[in-house]
């Protein structure tokens, strides 16, 4: 039986776990003073606090924090695509459970043998896919993948350098943009992707072909960059090459001083073609912006409006892929469904195919 | 349409507080949900190997805390520490993580083969792994899990015990009960224990 002790010795926890404020602490401080049994209650609270903070804990290194946060956002891009969670058969999951607990007093009762060797172990290693490093800033979404011999990485949204190695034979790289493809040669890059679009890529080493849906394929070797100069789109324009679709290009257009006479009847269209361009553009940035700021509904209508309107625009299809999503992230999956299949049937061989397919198939 | 209500989000995602985080995430935004693990995922990671995860699971763990807290933000209080309240979230992924069968088979397979101490095993790490954090994390593993989880909460982790409560969701008279427990046996096993 232990001695009796000072009956304020509760207040040296109290105390420790910032329960104690003001005069009352003040107060115990100055009694723990005098007192044997606070002080010592005191200071072990105080020696037990220490052991237990005594763990020492390696905190990831930045490479690992990279790799860690590109995995959980990996994932979480993953999980958006995933049917939503419904019944689940409990009766299966329980004869589930008892089949694993019967495996495992199987593997307890057994002595542990060494694993046999991998039949093909000893065989030729296969052509596997080209080395692709990717370093992304913190905001970009992106995934990498291997597909056999070929290395894929999207990057959905930010910026990313990425360095793509030798190849041999059927190897291959592939990057796959909101709004086209970037095949490199071995080379190192970056690229910067915003709202669904990419704005710029500029090689530092080797050589890329980047196609995009709505220009021609562009050779860029080390030290070019896309989009061209400002100068390079004027000079573009006021040449008889017909004129990009891109907004920046439709700018340009705008910001430049008129130019020589022209009949005014070609005058008049190339003025009403250009307003229907940039009108298509801002009414296709309105949508994005509504999709990215999760207002799924007005996106989803502000898309059907863009595709009804500008049928022929080259962004039609990432219109009709997006607004699909709009109906997905809204919970309407028979919706989804609907315009998915819409989808494939208009582009079945599109850039989300793959993810069209996955939202039809949700259960 | 006017981009007033968009400016917050588009002009940088960095600069948004945690609550303004939580919300970015409820409505889908990923960028918000790695800003977040920027900020939150060292200390979620210590919390869960506080609690006895072990250090191969525990990066699993922590991107299932934060996985989960995109299914959590329409829930979340505004004005409540989003550090507890991710906090709270791994408590419960760690719960669930206990339960799972995957779990059950896995340890079943290590009882029939080794004992695997769950220290950390780097060299370093042993160097640094000294007498006194060998008792003190004895010491913890001998809590039961609830009073584990009060008990670094509050003193390690140092959340108040309003905050410590909402993570538990429990009454705060029960995180000062636990906590208290806790701590006469870990000074007991310390043999610390003035009383």
């Amino acid at each position: 039986m232990s001695a009796l002790l000072c009956p304020l010795v509760w207040k040296a926890a109290a105390l420790q776990d910032g329960r104690l404020e003001g005069p009352d602490a003040m107060s115990f401080e100055l009694h723990a003073t005098r007192c044997a049994d606070c002080r010592a209650e005191w200071k072990a609270i105080a020696s037990s606090h220490e052991a237990a903070r005594a763990m020492p804990f390696a905190d990831p290194t930045p490479l690992s924090h990279a790799r860690q946060r590109a995995a959980l956002l990996a994932r979480a891009n993953e999980r958006f695509l995933r049917p939503p969670r419904g019944w689940r058969p409990w009766g299966l999951t329980l004869l589930g459970a008892a089949a694993v607990a019967a495996a495992a007093a199987f593997v307890v009762g057994r002595a542990p043998a060494p694993l046999p060797r991998p039949a093909h172990a000893t065989s030729t290693t296969p052509l596997s896919a080209p080395r692709c490093e990717v370093v992304a800033s913190e905001r970009a979404l992106w995934r990498a993948q291997t597909d056999g011999t070929t290395a894929r990485v999207d990057v959905a949204d930010g910026e990313a350098t990425l360095l793509v190695g030798p190849m041999l034979g059927a190897q291959r790289a592939l990057i796959h943009l909101p709004d086209g493809e970037i095949e490199p040669s071995p080379a190192r890059f970056v690229v910067d992707v915003a709202l669904g679009r990419t704005r710029s890529v500029k090689v530092l080493e080797g050589q890329v072909v980047l196609r995009l849906r709505e220009a021609e394929p562009t050779l860029l070797d080390a030290g070019d960059g896309w989009p061209r100069t400002t100068a390079a789109v004027a000079t573009h324009l006021e040449g008889g090459t017909p004129a990009l679709e891109r907004p920046t290009a439709v700018t340009g257009a705008r910001a430049a001083p008129p130019g020589p006479a022209t009949p005014s009847s070609s005058a008049a269209s190339a003025t009403s073609g250009a307003r229907r361009t940039h009108h298509a553009s801002a009414m296709f940035d309105e949508a994005i912006s509504s999709f990215v700021h999760a207002s799924y509904g007005q996106a989803d209508r502000e898309l059907r409006d863009f595709i009804a309107d500008f049928p022929e625009d080259s962004r039609c299809e990432d219109a009709a892929f997006l607004s699909t999503v709009s109906r997905w992230r809204m919970g309407d999956v028979p919706g989804a469904r609907a315009r998915a299949a819409s989808y494939l049937k208009t582009y079945p061989n599109g850039l989300r195919r793959a993810e069209a397919q996955q939202i039809i198939d949700a259960r | 349409m006017s981009n007033a209500r968009r400016q917050p989000i588009v002009a940088g995602i960095h600069a948004l507080t945690d609550d303004e985080l939580v919300s970015a995430i409820r409505v889908g935004n990923l960028t918000g949900l790695g800003t977040l693990f920027d900020r939150h995922g060292t200390s979620v990671r210590r919390l869960l190997l506080r609690l006895g995860v072990a250090p191969r699971d525990v990066d699993d763990l922590v991107q299932d805390t934060f996985l989960d807290c995109i299914v959590a933000a329409p829930t979340y209080q505004s004005g409540l520490s989003v550090r507890s309240w991710l906090f709270g979230i791994a408590v419960i992924v760690m719960r669930r993580h206990r339960r799972s069968v995957g779990r059950i088979l896995q340890r079943a397979q290590e009882w029939a083969a080794k004992r695997v101490d769950p220290r950390v095993a780097t060299p370093a790490d042993e160097l640094e792994w000294s007498q006194d954090a060998q008792r003190g994390q004895r010491a913890l593993e001998k809590l039961s899990p609830k009073k584990r989880a009060a008990f670094v909460m509050v003193v390690l982790e140092e959340l108040s015990g309003d905050e410590a409560a909402t993570a538990l969701g429990v009454p705060v008279a029960t995180v000062w009960t636990r906590v208290h427990y806790a701590r006469r046996e870990m000074m007991h096993f310390l043999e610390l224990d003035p009383q």
